[in-house]
């Protein structure tokens, strides 16, 4: 046995040229194999790691997974506000321990802009029920004193270069439309909160009166005509909030979620609805695993087509080895050998193959990590192999060598049928 | 040493037999030449020699020990243990170098391994013996004269002291002064290591340095000789 890998290694080793090819192939595959199921299970660990201690998310009436990715993740938008009203109310509900209101829709350069309470500091938490950092600064006040403050996550700090007292102007809607520019109320970054790895980070956070304020002077997503009230006097106008996007629920007891659920959706003075965060992603899942199937489907194909190349180029030069079995027959190797020595001939290519996969995707997340976090949020980490991923690169390498069989039967029964005179 | 009564091989598909041959005995130590034109059976009966092929019908036997009452597994074995053998041309794998093609009978058997002793050691006075210079022996064997090429696998077929020695027209690619010395280093080194061995040739200027001449059309009553390998 190890005599015949000892072989079967060299022999493969003359034909390194052909082989290579096969070997890249196997890698790529393994790669794509790899490289989306991290990315696949970084994603669902990120995506559940947003939102911790929130017992509801309260919304317009809408889809539980929509409500969820835009007052969440800044995916989508809102279908209508609520009114602030309904939000008191909520907040009155005997089995409500705090709620938060948080206002969407504008943008600062490409960041999400997010207006909410003081409050929101204390209440939000992520990952395992860890609370938000001030990293510099402190949180704004909530008074009209701090009315143009804003507190901006890590990685808008890290992007756009800002230190604390760094004046911004926040753009109406996703920006980009001329003319749709805050311009003339620039705020104040007050805090920088520390890295969370959750949407937190690509998020500028002002007060929800800092919203009103600068769209005082606008109507239907555009400023008015001949209006234009200065930042200073905006503070004598009554900036409280009237509508908000969706507000963020905490319950005293886990026990009450249903009731207060059931609360919300039954209100009568307009048509809202509540969400458990849990089951939204649950959902999300559910929706996006049919693509992640599909994905890794195509995944495997590829991996068998590059399993297939093996296959065809082991078999190819099996015919102008004949005269090695030969010689292998004449010093004693039986047909099994033979057999053995294909086979494992093409687990050792499969092998390399799977290492320099590997390989590659520890090299990918290295290099295209830091930016696929900064374009898409989506954070991939470098670990040790998690149970699917072996599993994964076991099925590679057990696929390689059911594969390496067919050139071994051929070349086993070349062998019983040359014995020591091959018919070349 | 060989023992062959009533042989009959008929090649699988074939309508007659390609050998038939009554009674055969090769003493031990002897060096048989074995001649006859092209198609006369010549391969097929070494293929029944060392095991590789199995009779049609009658027996044939090496050191006591009838082939066909042997499995496949066991046969493969047998021969790693007693047969060496070298074909016409093309003896070598082209991807190790002389020295472990020399080797290669003591990975597929530990008899020849320990025979050989230190196999490393055994292998290169093997090599130095048959005239090949110490620099060749770490080079693959693809970069070597087909001379050279022969005279390694006269040093493999030889390694651990086999019973028995097959040669299959192993001079037809040489010259005749590579020929010459192919011949008296083989003949030397069976005699050496007190091997048998069954030479195939169809120069039968070759026959008057063996022991004994065997013509197998002569003691081969097929009928027909189309039906050969």
């Amino acid at each position: 046995m190890k005599a015949l890998l000892g072989l079967a290694a060299r022999s493969a080793w003359n034909r390194r040229g052909t082989l290579a090819l096969v070997v890249l192939s196997i890698a790529l595959a393994t790669l794509l194999l790899l490289g989306l199921e991290r990315m696949r299970s970084n994603v669902r660990e990120s995506f559940s790691q947003s939102v911790s201690g929130t017992d509801l998310i309260v919304g317009a009436r809408t889809g539980a997974v929509q409500l969820m990715l835009y007052a969440v993740f800044r995916v989508g938008g809102a279908t209508n506000n609520i009114r602030m009203s309904s939000v008191e109310a909520i907040a009155a509900h005997r089995a409500v321990d705090w709620v938060v209101p948080i206002s969407l829709g504008d943008s600062h350069r490409g960041f999400a802009v997010l207006g909410t309470t003081t409050d929101y500091f204390k209440r939000f938490l992520y990952g395992d029920h860890q609370p938000l950092v001030l990293a510099q600064g402190h949180a704004f006040g909530g008074d009209l004193n701090g009315l143009y403050d804003a507190v901006i996550g890590a990685e808008v700090a890290d992007r756009l270069g800002y230190r604390l007292g760094q004046a911004i102007t926040l753009s109406h809607g996703a920006g980009g439309l001329p003319g749709a520019e805050h311009a003339d109320k620039p705020f104040t970054v007050v805090g920088i909160l520390a890295r969370t790895g959750t949407p937190v980070d690509r998020t500028v956070h002002v007060s929800l009166e800092a919203i009103e304020a600068i769209h005082l002077d606008w109507a239907g997503g555009a400023p008015m005509p001949g209006v234009a009230i200065p930042p200073e006097q905006a503070r004598k106008f009554d900036l409280k909030p009237k509508q908000v996007t969706a507000a963020l629920v905490g319950l005293k007891g886990r026990v009450a979620v249903f009731a207060v659920q059931r609360f919300v959706a039954n209100y009568a003075d307009e048509a809202l609805m509540a969400v458990l965060p849990g089951v939204a992603l649950d959902e999300l899942w559910q929706v996006v695993g049919v693509g992640e199937k599909a994905l890794l489907g195509m995944s495997a194909m590829v991996a068998v087509v590059s399993l297939a190349g093996l296959v065809a180029v082991v078999l190819a030069g099996l015919n102008e080895r004949r005269r090695e079995l030969a010689v292998l027959r004449a010093v004693g190797a039986g047909p099994r050998h033979v057999l053995l020595l294909l086979a494992l001939e093409g687990l050792l290519i499969t092998a390399l193959g799977v290492a320099l996969g590997v390989l590659l995707t520890i090299a990918l997340i290295v290099a295209a990590g830091p930016w696929l976090q900064a374009q898409f949020g989506i954070g991939l980490k470098l670990s040790a192999p998690s149970a699917n991923e072996w599993l994964l690169l076991a099925s590679v390498l057990l696929a390689g060598l059911l594969a390496s069989g067919v050139p071994g039967l051929r070349a086993y029964r070349l062998s019983l049928a040359d014995g020591l005179s091959p018919r070349t | 040493m060989i023992a062959v009564d009533a042989l009959r091989f008929r090649w699988p598909g074939a309508e007659t037999d390609a050998l038939d041959i009554a009674a055969l005995a090769i003493e031990a130590g002897s060096a048989v030449f074995l001649h006859g034109p092209s198609g006369c059976g010549k391969s097929t009966l070494l293929g029944l020699l060392a095991g590789v092929l199995v009779p049609s019908g009658g027996r044939i036997s090496l050191l006591g020990t009838d082939w066909a009452a042997m499995s496949g597994a066991r046969r493969d074995a047998f021969r790693a243990d007693h047969v060496g053998y070298i074909f016409q041309q093309f003896n070598l794998l082209p991807y190790l170098s002389v020295i472990d093609n020399v080797l290669l009978p003591c990975r597929f058997s530990a008899l020849r391994a320990q025979r050989a002793g230190a196999s490393v050691g055994a292998a290169e006075s093997l090599l130095a013996r048959v005239g090949l210079a110490r620099p060749l022996w770490s080079r693959p064997a693809a970069r070597l004269s087909v001379g050279q090429q022969q005279r390694v696998a006269a040093a493999r077929a030889l390694i651990g002291a086999p019973e028995l020695v097959i040669a299959d027209e192993p001079t037809s690619a040489l010259d005749a002064p590579l020929r010459d010395g192919f011949m008296d280093l083989l003949l030397g080194e069976c005699r050496t290591a007190g091997s048998t061995l069954v030479f195939v040739s169809h120069d039968e200027r070759l026959a008057s340095r063996f022991d004994r001449r065997l013509s197998l059309p002569e003691i081969n009553h097929a009928a027909t000789p189309e039906h050969t390998t």
